[in-house]
């Protein structure tokens, strides 16, 4: 049996929800792949990279904004405009995480991009340069 | 037979008879003196002869055994003292031998011994250095981290709601566009 990579089938995937295949139908498809070649633990990864595809591919992101407080609605918009500039896509999603740790200022994890402007990762930057 | 005494007296009161010599006694006599001495002579004298002889060559052998004996004694003697001589002449060369030998093992040891400080001390030297800069890097770490953790704590305590939404809206404001 030809085994395909998961790159290829991240491609695939992309291709299709791109042509207007609906999500469920491409799911299934990818689902009876890993099935068949008992790659089922690659599940999650090749999410990541359909996800990743759809990035480079200026179509869409889902964005992890992390921060220490909740968001008001008017700054999660201003985000994620800022995300869809930045990421150069046409639509993009905010997934809000509050995380105290992070002490103050925002992180933002997209599928191919990653900014972190927390108070943690410049001390943590101090902590490296001392 | 003293009447014959008397008149062998009486005839020979000149001559041999003034001597009152008695002639025929005095043969037999001479006589039994000669035999007695050809007796003596033929088996008394020559076994007697015969243990002196043997006697004397005795005494001859044992004087030139003891001769023989003291030379050998005094050869032996002679021997031993150069033997010993000798030996102490070896002893007194094995001492010095010894005590060169003594003295530059003990040149050789001490030269190792100092090389063996040397190099300790340079080793501990090298570890209290290498172990001084672990603690002062350890310390500075520590240090930083007390710092760091410091810090956080102020900030957490001091960072207020609109203080956080500025530092979000300047991190929004440096993403590519």
């Amino acid at each position: 049996m030809i085994k395909i990579s998961r790159r290829e089938l991240a491609n695939y995937a992309a291709d299709q929800l791109l042509a207007g295949v609906s999500a469920k139908k491409i799911a299934r498809q990818l689902a009876a792949v890993l099935v068949v070649g008992k790659r089922q633990n690659e599940a999650e990864l090749l999410a990541d990279d359909v996800a990743y595809e759809l990035e480079v591919r200026g179509k869409f992101t889902m964005a992890t904004v992390t921060s220490a407080r909740h968001l008001s609605p008017k700054l999660r918009q201003e985000i994620t405009e800022a995300v869809r500039q930045a990421a150069a896509v046409e639509t993009a999603k905010l997934e809000e995480e509050v995380d105290q740790t992070v002490l103050g200022g925002l992180r933002i994890e997209t599928a191919a991009h990653s900014w972190d402007d927390t108070i943690i990762r410049r001390l943590n930057d101090l902590r490296g340069a001392a | 037979m003293n009447d014959s005494f008397v008149k062998f007296a009486d005839s020979s009161s000149s001559g041999l008879g003034a001597f009152n010599l008695n002639i025929k006694g005095f043969i037999i006599q001479l006589a039994l003196f000669f035999i007695v001495l050809w007796v003596f002579k033929r088996w008394v004298l020559p076994p007697i002869v015969r243990t002196l002889e043997t006697r004397r060559k005795t005494l001859e052998d044992s004087l030139a055994n003891a001769q023989k004996t003291e030379e050998i004694l005094r050869q032996t003697e002679a021997k031993v003292a150069e033997a010993l001589q000798k030996a102490r002449a070896e002893a007194d060369q094995a001492i010095a031998e010894a005590q060169t030998e003594a003295k530059r093992i003990i040149a050789v040891a001490e030269a190792q011994g100092d090389e063996a400080a040397e190099r300790i001390r340079k080793e501990a030297k090298t570890f209290l250095q290498e172990h001084e800069q672990i603690l002062r890097k350890e310390l500075k770490d520590e240090l930083v981290a007390l710092v760091i953790q410091t810090t956080a704590k102020v900030i957490e305590q001091k960072l207020t709601p609109e203080e956080d939404m500025r530092l979000i809206q300047d991190a929004i404001k440096v993403l590519p566009k």
